[in-house]
């Protein structure tokens, strides 16, 4: 009877250890595999011990029907630090296997695509579908000169990739706007190309291309950019979506310096306004090809410091596509082809850090031959043309709630930008379109793939007004 | 002047080799969830089987594997679909050069190796040894996965060949030691 006492007493204190290393957990977690392993270790040699003290005392315990619960108490202490082993090797498998990768698959940006774009270059083979959606409802708060308030589905889009083989594979992006082409909504192919694989620096691509330039164009899932809206400087300076027909090069030249570089139909002269040069993209609709231009843009991350991303672009080439122009010259009309030769150039840098993220960016561009194109087209067009902006957001959640991976940032923006800095001899400035962005609102993410926007944007233009928007919406990725 | 020139030369050298410095290849192919789906299919329910080796049974494994034996646990993912057992897998990660490899092993239910997929690769992309490489190593026996017996080595990729070998044998080797020998 007093062996049995000393033995129940032994076996109490074993599992106040054993329940306190593994309840304990909820106060501080073992830090490291080794931490674990040294658990494990003690409770494997406690269970072996107990198991072997525990034969001979079952045999003498039998006949008293004390010492008999005492025996179940102790085969249920077993079973139960047999449990805590059981958990604790798990834990272990656990943290050897996220040391070196994660447990669920990430979404994860490739060659410059968003991360629902770059699914295709994941999959093992065959067909891959991803996508992503963004609405919102948009409130004039001041100056709204008679604009109503609304809510759309702005965006709702496939992405279809098919990979045939390691080497070659095909990526779309299939774009459903404003929720239907019943009304003002319209469905397009935002790119389309074929990727041939043959060396990591040196890729080839062929098809309806994302023009490389800026964080947008080439990433522009809701997820990733703040507000509602994207920024009016990559709308207006850099037309994005902007996408042409053509054919380049990609790769990754050494660690972190990776480069695009595209041979893509020029621009449509014959659609450029006063506000910028977006509406002489062609979206690989029928496109003019007299005239062709280059595109290369160039990133870098540096590989000591990943949370750190400097890139730049440029677009060169004519827009004018054979086209003649009728261009007023007092009272007659001279029937003019021109040039328009078209320059844009572009460079920006990213961070992020502990929560911050940080982005600045900055393009400059310019037309030949905008005059002309200004008396042709009855407007202004502006010689040169520049916009930049920057951000810096900061995700507060885990000051709260230091164990959520939710994500919670209020954030703010400035633009700046103006499509007339010059205008044409002989031709006004619009000065009403040289404007400034002011632009503050909240970003949360319950999960990485899903978002809630809240934001509001104070324009403020050289002359006139611009009206004032409270923005709220809802964007996902898969 | 000619001092703050140099500091300012100094400065940017310094600079330039801090953001170039590092693993810029390293690359994540895919998740666990991803592994477990490759090795068994996505309808599979996966459970870990936590191996406590003894003295005795690491010795036989280190000879039979020809590698040593850093850790006394080791733990096979084992797939189920109902009751009927898919097989064994494991996930294992090593040094190839300077920079760790993650591979993921797969065992059919009788222990024949089925599948090698690299999870995980961060040394330069042109040392990681391609998947017809990997191939070659399939159904063979434990005895035969050696540069000596039946495996052809692979120029450029000699060091990460050699350890995914090496891997792929002591995956065999454990399976061969504590669990077939468990269920005879």
């Amino acid at each position: 009877m007093k062996k049995n006492t000393k033995q129940l007493l032994k076996l109490g204190l074993v599992s106040t250890l054993l329940t306190a290393s593994a309840a304990g957990w909820g106060i501080e977690k073992p830090k490291t595999v080794e931490d674990l392993w040294k658990i494990i270790q003690a409770q494997q040699k406690e269970i072996d011990g107990l198991k072997a003290e525990r034969k001979p005392q079952g045999e003498t315990a039998a006949s008293a029907e004390g010492e008999t619960k005492s025996a179940a108490k102790e085969k249920d202490d077993i079973k139960e630090v047999s449990r805590k082993t059981d958990i604790l090797s798990q834990a272990v498998e656990k943290l050897r296997t996220q040391l070196v990768i994660p447990e669920e698959p990430e979404l994860k940006s490739e060659y410059g695509l968003g991360p629902a774009a770059s699914k295709v270059y994941k999959v093992d083979k065959g067909l891959s579908i991803g996508g992503y959606g963004e609405g919102r409802y948009q409130a004039f708060v001041s100056d709204a000169d008679g604009k109503k308030d609304n809510s759309d589905l702005l965006r709702f889009v496939l992405y279809v990739g098919y990979k045939f083989t390691d080497n070659i594979l095909f990526n779309s992006e299939l774009e459903f706007e404003h929720a239907s082409t019943g009304k003002t909504g319209s469905v397009s192919a935002e790119f389309a190309a074929l990727d041939f694989f043959f060396d990591p620096k040196v890729n080839i691509r062929a098809g309806l291309v994302l023009l490389p330039m800026g964080f947008i164009n080439t990433l522009h899932e809701p997820p990733f950019f703040f507000g509602n809206n994207r920024p009016e400087v990559e709308r207006r300076i850099i037309p994005s979506t902007w996408r042409e027909n053509g054919a380049g090069l990609f790769g990754e030249l050494l660690p972190g310096l990776t480069y695009t570089a595209y041979a893509v139909n020029g621009l449509d002269a014959s659609g450029f306004t006063s506000a910028g040069i977006r509406g002489g993209r062609q979206s690989g609709s029928r496109a003019l090809a007299e005239d062709w231009a280059s595109v290369t843009r160039v990133m870098y991350v540096p590989p000591s410091m990943p949370e750190l991303l400097f890139g730049g672009s440029m677009y060169l080439g004519n827009s004018g596509q054979d086209q003649i122009f009728a261009v007023p010259v007092g009272d007659e009309i001279s029937f003019q082809k021109v040039n328009a030769f078209t320059q844009l150039y572009e460079a920006h840098m990213q961070w992020k850090y502990k929560g911050w993220k940080f982005r600045t960016l900055g393009a400059w561009g310019h037309i030949d031959n905008a005059g002309t194109l200004s008396a042709a087209k009855g407007q202004t067009i502006g010689k040169s043309n520049f916009g930049w902006y920057t951000e810096i957001g900061y995700n507060i959640a885990p000051l709260f709630f230091p164990e959520t991976s939710q994500y919670f940032a209020p954030f703010f923006r400035f633009e700046k930008l103006d499509p007339i800095a010059t205008a044409p001899n002989g031709f006004p400035d619009i000065e009403n379109l040289d404007r400034q962005i002011v632009q503050f609102g909240l970003q949360y993410k319950p999960i990485p793939n899903v978002v809630i926007k809240a934001d509001y944007r104070n324009f403020t233009a050289k002359r006139g007004s611009v009206p004032d928007d409270f923005n709220l919406g809802f964007g996902f990725i898969f | 002047m000619m001092t703050k020139a140099r500091s300012a030369v100094c400065f940017f050298a310094a600079l330039l080799m801090l953001l170039t410095a590092g693993d810029g290849f390293g690359k994540i192919f895919y998740s666990k969830k991803e592994a477990m789906d490759m090795a068994f299919g996505e309808q599979a329910r996966v459970e870990i089987l936590s191996l406590f080796l003894t003295d005795g049974q690491i010795e036989e494994i280190q000879r039979q594997a020809k590698v040593k034996i850093d850790s006394a646990l080791f733990s096979f993912y084992v797939g189920k679909q109902g009751e009927k057992l898919l097989g064994y897998a494991a996930i294992e990660t090593h040094t190839v050069r300077t920079r760790p490899e993650t591979l993921l092993i797969v065992l059919s239910p009788a222990g024949e190796l089925r599948r090698i997929e690299v999870l995980a690769f961060h040394e330069p992309p042109e040392y990681q040894p391609p998947a017809r490489w990997f191939e070659q190593l399939y159904r063979r026996p434990l005895a035969a996965l050696d540069f000596n017996a039946e495996v052809q080595g692979i120029t450029g990729a000699t060091l990460s060949s050699r350890s995914a070998l090496d891997s792929a044998r002591k995956v065999l080797a454990v399976f061969q030691v504590a669990v077939r020998k468990g269920q005879n």
